[in-house]
């Protein structure tokens, strides 16, 4: 284990969590908020980029570079869909994109707790954890409502046939 | 740290995190409200970091086999989404803010 290296993850993650807050903070003036907006954006690539260096070389100790394929093919495929759309969307249509966006969020919170819980914790942590319990099981209550939640909301404001006829 | 600790320590970023956010959102103008959901929306998204962890992990683990693996390619997929879409769609609904108000 590199000691600096652990350091240095450590900062960064905490560089990026002061990124949200003042992205935040600045979204709350409409002057500041279209740099707030960018500010959270570059927060969350430090963070990702953080946790290839976190995930890659600090927990594995060797970077599995023959997988590399489906990472880049996840985040490639997964910022064409993103990108796409969120410029095609019509204006009156945004609340229902950020629903499903929200919703895809919590499917994806919900995935990552239920593999930790189901595989990671044979191999790696101790079940006994209460940390590891609390907070896995936390995320994936959160992430399932989320979902659940979300898509409701998208077929409440996108005024879906079968849900207005309950 | 034992177990314990880190699970107290948990919790104690949680409840600051809380008080944070309140005092954060409260004092938004309501004309802000649609765009802040979407940010905040865009930065919950912070579970990509907990995606690349999990894919990062499971292609470690060869006796796993392939479905954590897929399950959490999945994950990052979805993620990339709402992190990349949020901020796009943030970014467009600020510009129209800005045209609507000069």
């Amino acid at each position: 284990m590199n000691t600096n290296l652990e350091a240095i993850v450590a900062v960064s993650y905490l560089v990026s969590s002061i990124f949200f807050i003042f992205g935040i903070k600045r979204l709350s003036n409409p002057k500041t908020a279209p740099r707030g907006n960018r500010l959270g954006a570059l927060g969350m690539l430090i963070a990702s980029l953080t946790a290839f260096v976190d995930f890659g070389f600090l927990q594995n100790e060797v970077f599995p570079v023959q997988f590399l394929w489906l990472i880049a093919l996840s985040i490639v495929a997964g910022s064409a869909i993103g990108i796409w759309t969120a410029t095609k969307v019509k204006m009156t249509g945004m609340p229902q994109m950020v629903a499903i966006f929200n919703g895809f969020g919590g499917a994806a919170s919900f995935l990552v707790a239920g593999v930790y819980y189901q595989f990671l914790d044979v191999a790696q942590a101790d079940t006994s954890d209460p940390a590891f319990l609390v907070a896995t099981e936390l995320s994936g209550l959160i992430g399932a409502v989320t979902l659940s939640g979300s898509f409701l909301a998208f077929a409440e404001t996108a005024e879906l046939k079968w849900i207005r006829n309950r | 740290m034992n177990d314990l600790m880190v699970l107290v320590y948990l919790i104690t970023i949680f409840s600051v995190s809380i008080f944070l956010g309140v005092e954060l959102i409260t004092k938004v103008p309501a004309t802000l409200h649609t765009p802040l959901m979407s940010g905040s929306n865009a930065i919950s998204g912070i579970t990509i970091v907990g995606a690349i962890g999990v894919l990062l992990t499971s292609v470690s683990l060869e006796s796993a086999g392939w479905l954590p693996f897929a399950l959490a390619a999945l994950a990052l997929f979805l993620a990339t989404i709402n992190v990349v879409g949020g901020f796009v769609v943030t970014n467009r609904m600020l510009e129209k803010f800005r045209g609507k108000k000069s």
